[in-house]
């Protein structure tokens, strides 16, 4: 939801300018009542900003001039109070109450750079593993030790930098990935933020699966097909999904068959991978029919005398079936024909 | 932040008739010592601040514009100020510096969402592809509501907490490398001027449905940043049945080095984000994307992204289809309300 921004303090309660001839006049004591009222509510970086306000109005003003001095020395010692609470807690694994002391602490110092390492990495439980190299120690050693999977040197020797044969010595430290969460409770601070949920694609990727098997049961294969593919344009890799395809664009393909639309059954074949069940049978099958039907086509259109007509069905034929056994004769004969017209004509 | 102020002062407009009036005063009355009233200066400078009193229908947005040359720092003037509007003759502050990084109040932090959108197409809509009319709807959304859409890395400056935002910020990304993403979404980018991030995996350009070279370039020139999304989508958490675990690690570094390579060589662009493909990662995804230069990366996980989240681990929220635009709106949080005391 947008920021709903409330005023903690009503600056209407303050003093504007006062009407004359400056206009500016009034604002070193509204700001300098408002720096008292941000810090006795604990605002210590509100009142300061609020005191360099009325010291840039009036530059000799000496309680302005002792507040900064003051703030500039107690906002540090306060940041660094808070931080301390915070490792308290962190150590303690009140991580909530931690939080809310780190972020008080950069509140008040922005640039505190232990702070926001605590926020951003130990908070979330990310570091990596790190070793202090022991006399005599190998890469080998180290996985062992680590990974409990010597082989697993590699690793090692890859986010250090080193060669897998080379050596290592004190005091060196080898930073290293966690590999399973087994692994990392034995070896890392847990999760402070819960486990991570289910990937929404997954999620979703189950959902539209769910969905296409239904209308598969159903026998609504083209609609199966559909949802099946568009999963597979965001997760190619899905096996459920591209099985569940190719039974869907085949049983598809068998019904436009057995409705003698071979052309639109010839399209949902070739969407079925070519080693699934008799897919090549049932390809070969409907390019024979489909052929025949362009012969027939194209025999209607000769008898009807459009031979351009009859000559491009049976060219149709002949793209699907190189070795029809008239369709070649039949354009030959017509080629012919339409040959003999021109002339008479 | 463009803080380039503008030192001057405003003079209320007099005319010349007062002019000559306060002169026959001056004369008539020539023992007085000063006047009783005068020109009246609407702005005073300071080296970190102009002071401004208020005139008629001036708006915290407007003054941001008229001295930070940026209305979207209108929300945070306001809130410097502990105000929500402005009357005429109100006492007003503008720092030439608004700075507050993370978006950190006593009253809470800033968040930041992260749009994810995958196929768009001119009409038809489902839980993955959203049609044209309704990105370009959200789109009008963004703009009518005052959201600012910001970069990739103006979004990792605020991360790494050494940056202020505009308190709406939002960004926006388009995964995969559909065609759709430049017929249908890019048009409407432009119009708007928003940036935006395509993450595309490599394996997918060039081919009948998706984006070519050619386009990504034309994109890339005019404000588009693209970004990896691996280059061949495979689940990076999950090594194959007989992958053996070298093999898997070998083929993580091939997926995150080579998508890293080609926009590099084909687009000459530096690459420094990536988003997992289903946004699953894991602590050796993590490490090997740290440890091939990657800023940072993207999960699918819904949900707006506070200073301190975690840089390899960043919220996205996936823009469905089926989206009324209150659904589109419950996914642009931008403030935490977390009382610190």
């Amino acid at each position: 939801m947008p920021e709903k921004s409330k005023p903690p303090l009503s600056l209407s309660a303050i003093p504007g300018p006062t009407n004359g001839k400056d206009s500016f006049s009034g604002f070193p004591e509204r700001y300098r009542l408002k720096a008292r009222e941000d810090e006795k509510k604990g605002d210590l970086p509100k009142g300061l900003r609020d005191w360099e306000i009325v010291k840039s109005f009036l530059p000799t003003d000496a309680e302005a001039r002792k507040k900064i001095a003051q703030l500039n020395r107690q906002i540090p010692a306060v940041a660094d109070r808070h931080f301390q609470k915070g490792l308290a807690l962190f150590q303690s694994h009140s991580y909530a109450s931690a939080r809310k002391e780190f972020l008080l602490t950069l509140y008040l110092k922005p640039d505190h750079a232990e702070a926001i390492q605590y926020l951003k990495q130990k908070m979330a439980g990310k570091d990596p593993i790190t070793y202090e190299v022991k006399k005599g120690d190998t890469i080998k050693e180290v996985a062992r030790k680590i990974y409990e999977d010597p082989q697993k040197d590699f690793l090692i020797a890859y986010f250090n930098g080193l060669k897998i044969d080379g050596p290592i010595e004190p005091p060196m430290i080898l930073r290293m990935p966690f590999l399973d969460p087994a692994l990392a409770k034995k070896n890392s601070v847990p999760s402070k933020m819960g486990a991570d949920p289910i990937s929404e694609i997954a999620m979703v990727t189950k959902e539209i699966l769910g969905k296409a098997r239904t209308t598969y049961q159903e026998g609504n294969y083209q609609e199966s097909a559909v949802l099946t593919e568009k999963i597979l344009e965001f997760d190619p890799a899905n096996k459920e999904s591209h099985e569940l395809m190719n039974a869907s664009y085949y049983q598809w393909g068998k019904q436009l068959s057995q409705e003698k639309k071979y052309d639109e059954a010839l399209k949902a074949f070739r969407r079925v991978d070519p080693g699934y069940k008799d897919v090549s049978f049932q390809l070969a099958h409907n390019r024979k029919q489909l052929a025949e039907a362009h012969y027939i086509k194209g025999v209607e259109f000769f008898i009807e005398e459009e031979i351009e007509k009859a000559i491009q069905e049976w060219e149709s034929t002949l793209a699907l079936e190189p070795n029809h056994p008239r369709a070649k004769k039949d354009i030959e004969n017509s080629r012919n024909l339409l040959q003999k017209l021109e002339k008479i004509k | 932040m463009n803080v380039d102020a503008v030192y001057e002062n405003f003079y209320q407009p007099v005319r010349f008739t007062q002019i000559c009036f306060v002169i026959f005063l001056t004369l008539v009355l020539g023992g007085c010592a000063s006047l009783p009233f005068g020109p009246q200066k609407a702005a005073r400078t300071f080296p970190d601040f102009v002071a401004v009193v208020a005139r008629e229908g001036d708006t915290f947005s407007s003054l941001s514009a008229k001295y930070l040359k940026d209305p979207s720092w209108g929300p945070l003037l306001a809130e410097y100020n502990e105000a929500e509007s402005l009357a005429p003759g109100q006492p007003v502050i503008i720092p030439f510096k608004l700075d507050k990084k993370g978006g950190l109040t006593l009253r809470g932090y800033q968040t930041v969402p992260v749009l994810s959108y995958h196929k768009l197409s001119p009409n038809e809509s489902d839980k993955m592809t959203v049609s044209q009319a309704m990105f370009e709807e959200q789109m009008r959304f963004l703009k009518d509501k005052g959201y600012r859409v910001i970069s990739i890395d103006q979004f990792f400056d605020f991360l790494e907490f050494k940056s202020t935002l505009p308190p709406k910020s939002v960004v926006i990304t388009i995964d995969d490398g559909w065609r759709s993403a430049y017929e249908i979404a890019f048009p409407i980018l432009k119009k708007y001027g928003y940036p935006a991030t395509l993450f595309i995996y490599t394996d997918l350009i060039d081919t009948p449905k998706t984006l070519s070279w050619g386009l990504l370039q034309e994109m890339a020139d005019q404000g588009i940043d693209v970004q990896c999304h691996t280059r061949s989508h495979r689940n990076l958490t999950l090594p194959g049945k007989k992958e053996a675990f070298k093999d898997y690690f070998a083929n993580l570094e091939k997926e995150l080095s080579a998508c890293k390579e080609s926009i590099k060589k084909k687009l000459n662009r530096e690459v420094k984000y990536l988003a997992y493909p289903y946004g699953d990662t894991n602590p050796l995804v993590i490490e090997l994307a740290k440890k091939l230069g990657y800023r940072g990366a993207f999960t699918v996980k819904r949900g707006s992204n506070p200073f301190f989240i975690h840089n390899y681990q960043v919220n996205r929220s996936m823009v469905y289809g089926d989206f009324s635009l209150g659904q589109f709106e419950r996914n642009l949080v931008t403030f935490q309300e977390e009382p610190l005391r």
